[in-house]
């Protein structure tokens, strides 16, 4: 993990928010104050209840979460998370150095695990570190919906063509397999160029690995 | 011969000298054997039987005459009935005579028979002649037997002087007073105070001795009996350990007497009065002092105590006071504890017992019992003392158990207050600062710097070694603090606690850190007995007034105690968990028992055990 230096503000979007879960008043004050110190935005919840029962942010986020807290267990919420498909990276603190807690933290997924009392530059580079990841992870998520959506557009015909292409085959090797003159295939994958917004066929199969329509020639090898 | 019989002989003789008187030629005074008939009579020792029978003599002689003679002729005939009237007359007078002096002697002796004293009579030789009806009951011997036996042999009297002296005395003065030893028929043997008398014909020549002896044995084994008593109690006095004073509480009486109140009202006069006190304690005046407790204070004699006596009793009315109550109300003793000063200022703790007598007018009699109880009270020290020690241990060891939950309690106001901290710096070094979030943070920082720092005195003063002070306690305090100290462990095991506190207990008097350790004790053990098992964890800690003691329950939903272990519970090194003690639920049995209360245990295997505990409350108002 790459450590800014202290004195930059971190290059979030403002919008990004930290969710702090701890039972103890005095400890979720201090988070507060310290992620909106450096103009981060923050949701406080006592208990992993009110946590699960609340609203959470649309935005980019973190969860800073207490790993021994009062009804659930930390890791326990973390699978309760998942399941509920909140993908928040999470950020464990303990009070005291747990080594197999936190193996087990790491293992489950957490960011990062610190104990109380932390450095502040370092529960913010956790943070920072959490929030990246989450920025990626939504970028990523937001670009195979936009080539899904793209995909959602193509007739039956120009998937199949265009599963064809993607996988190697020539124009005539496709007229052949499926049946067509070479010239409407021809027609067909322009369509699909045109459709998908790519320009070479590099893009497309990159496209379409994406998607995982990349191994259409095995399936119809076999057919 | 019997009465009767005497009559008929006496009318037999009379009539025969009648019929020779008549019947034969003899010419003599044959009319004077009637003296003979009225003898007889006499013998019946009756007056009218002597009258009869003179009467009919002469009746019988003028018969006999006028039968025989006529009254032709007054010549010899004549003259012989009238010496043989004569005759009859003067026999009869004094016979007459005679009966008057029996009868009078026969009212002394009866005087003599009503005495309850042995009255006997002894001629010069000392042949007995008289013997009365107490003789005959005490000595055992009847009249018949008594009379012509020696006194001294039959009695075996034995004498503390010589008889012969005592014999010249008796002639010289004509008594002699004394003491002796007789033995009864039966062979017992009496003590008698004997009286004697020299009785003197009307010549002045002593002819007897009247013996006048008073039984005595009762009187002289009850005396000395007395004497030894005397001597058994005062040797009890003199060599006993126990030290014994001997007061006259009588000028006390007089004193509580002349109070206007009474009964319950006494007390709370005598407490108004600590002059009252102060006067009657000079009242009770010493009498004697026995060796042990003149040793006790130093004094080297009893007028030395009886003079320090006030320096002795030191300033303590109370236990005075307390006595001076039980002695006005009537009680036959009064206990207590108290001080006694020494003559060399050094303090005896003393346990008393003051005995009063039944009657007050035996107040003169008061006995006070003093033993030294310092070494019971120095044993007395140091088994709470060493309690103490080893409630301290189980304390350590209580804390030691808790170690990882107390560790995580102090870390969190330090984290809070780094976090804060830093925080606030971020806020001072913006560009521009913003003062208002450096307030926020630095209040922050306060607060939990507090915080910790009750925590780091909450755990001191648990595991403060002090010796057990008695205070009023409010109960709801030491349950808040001790479920304060668990709180963290109890939820780190995700153990719910449950407090339910009637409002308005009253206070409780005792020590607050070993009633917290019992709570703490309580609720870590239910915690621990729920540890890791499914379902829901519910400690609840309970506290209502039940009847004159406050009750506290600390309940649990874990897996209960096996019926063999009930009984073990709360022996000392008894233990269900791994690497325990076993000393925590005997520590706190013993301390629940040492305020005055009670702890037990149900328990159902499967649904949880109950502890019960109850502590008097205290009549006290609890310290603000």
């Amino acid at each position: 993990m790459t450590r800014p230096n202290q004195a930059q503000p971190p290059a979030q979007p403002s919008s990004a928010t930290v969710i702090i879960v701890d039972d103890d008043a005095g400890i979720r004050a201090s988070l507060d104050s310290l992620f909106r110190s450096v103009g981060l935005e923050t949701r406080l919840f006592g208990s992993p209840a009110e946590l699960l029962g609340g609203s959470l942010p649309d935005g980019p986020g973190c969860i800073v979460l207490d790993v021994r807290l009062p009804g659930v267990s930390g890791l326990d919420l973390q699978g309760q998370l998942v399941r509920q498909g909140i993908s928040y990276p999470i950020i464990f603190m303990t009070g005291h150095g747990d080594i197999p807690m936190s193996v087990r933290a790491m293992k489950a997924g957490a960011v990062d695990f610190l104990s109380k009392p932390f450095r502040d530059q370092d529960m913010l580079d956790a943070v920072t570190a959490a929030l990246e990841r989450d920025a990626l992870h939504r970028a990523e998520a937001a670009t195979k919906d936009d080539i899904r959506a793209q995909y959602e557009t193509l007739t039956a015909r120009e998937r199949e063509v265009m599963g064809h292409v993607t996988a190697g085959l020539m124009n005539k090797q496709v007229a052949a397999l499926i049946g067509l003159s070479e010239i409407t295939v021809k027609i067909h994958r322009g369509n699909v160029m045109r459709k998908m917004g790519v320009r070479s066929l590099a893009d497309l199969v990159r496209k379409a690995e994406a998607l995982g329509v990349s191994q259409t020639r095995r399936t119809t090898d076999q057919t | 011969m019997s009465r009767a019989g005497l009559r008929f002989w006496s009318a037999v003789l009379a009539f025969a000298v009648f019929m020779v008187d008549v019947l034969t030629p003899l010419e003599g005074a044959v009319a004077v054997l009637y003296v003979v008939a009225i003898l007889l009579a006499a013998r019946t020792n009756r007056r009218n039987d002597i009258v009869v029978a003179a009467t009919g003599c002469i009746v019988l002689t003028v018969v006999a005459y006028l039968t025989s003679h006529d009254l032709q002729t007054i010549a010899s005939p004549a003259l012989r009935a009238l010496v043989s009237l004569a005759a009859i007359g003067i026999t009869t007078l004094l016979v007459l005579q005679n009966h008057a002096a029996t009868t009078r002697l026969a009212a002394q002796a009866r005087l003599l028979n009503l005495s309850h004293d042995m009255i006997f009579v002894r001629d010069r030789g000392g042949v007995i002649t008289f013997w009365n009806k107490t003789a005959e009951q005490t000595y055992g011997w009847s009249t018949d037997e008594a009379v012509g036996q020696l006194a001294d042999r039959l009695l075996r009297t034995s004498y503390s002087e010589r008889r012969e002296a005592i014999e010249s005395s008796l002639l010289e003065t004509g008594r002699w007073e004394g003491r002796v030893e007789q033995r009864t028929k039966a062979g017992a043997v009496l003590t008698v105070d004997a009286r004697w008398a020299l009785q003197h014909n009307h010549l002045g020549k002593p002819v007897g001795v009247l013996e006048t002896h008073t039984d005595v044995t009762d009187r002289v084994a009850a005396h000395n009996a007395l004497v030894q008593s005397e001597q058994r109690y005062r040797r009890m006095f003199d060599a006993s350990r126990i030290g014994v004073v001997e007061e006259d509480w009588s000028g006390l009486r007089a004193a509580l007497d002349a109070l206007p109140a009474r009964g319950a009202e006494l007390r709370d006069h005598i407490a108004r009065h600590p002059d009252f006190v102060r006067q009657a304690r000079g009242l009770a005046r010493i009498l004697d002092v026995n060796p042990a407790l003149q040793k006790m204070a130093g004094a080297t004699s009893a007028a030395a105590f009886i003079e320090n006596v006030d320096k002795l009793l030191g300033e303590n009315d109370r236990s005075f006071l307390d006595a001076l109550v039980a002695f006005a109300q009537g009680e036959r003793f009064h206990e207590g504890e108290t001080e006694l000063v020494r003559l060399d200022g050094r303090k005896v703790p003393v346990l008393f017992t003051i005995t009063f007598s039944p009657r007050s007018d035996e107040d003169h009699d008061v006995l006070v019992f003093v033993i030294d109880i310092t070494e019971r009270r120095q044993a007395q020290d140091a088994l709470l003392a060493a309690q103490a020690e080893l409630a301290h241990a189980a304390r350590v060891a209580t804390l030691g158990e808790l170690s990882a939950s107390i560790a995580h309690e102090v870390n969190q106001p330090l984290a809070a207050i780094v976090t804060s901290g830093e925080a606030g710096l971020r806020w001072l070094r913006r560009d521009i600062p913003d003062l208002k979030e450096v307030a926020t943070t630095i209040g922050h920082v306060v607060a939990q710097g507090r915080r910790a720092s009750e925590i780091v005195t909450r755990i001191r003063t648990f595991l403060k070694k002090a010796p057990p002070q008695q205070g009023v306690l409010h109960i709801g305090e030491v349950i808040e603090e001790a479920t304060e100290l668990v709180a963290r462990e109890l939820a780190r095991d995700d153990v719910a606690l449950v407090v339910e506190t009637e409002p308005d207990l009253p206070p409780v008097r005792g020590d607050r850190i070993q009633l917290q350790q019992v709570l703490v004790n309580l609720l870590i053990n239910a915690g621990q007995a729920m540890s890791g098992r499914p379902g829901p964890r519910t400690v609840t800690l309970r506290a209502t007034l039940d009847g004159d003691m406050l009750g506290i329950t600390v309940q649990d939903s874990g897996p209960g105690i096996q019926a063999d272990d009930l009984p073990r519970l709360f022996d000392p090194f008894f233990t269900t968990k791994d690497g325990g003690m076993g000393m925590g639920l005997a520590i706190c049995r013993s301390t629940v028992e040492a305020h005055g209360g009670r702890l037990s245990v149900a328990s159902t295997p499967g649904s949880g055990a109950t502890f019960h505990l109850t502590l008097p409350h205290s009549q006290e108002h609890a310290l603000p």
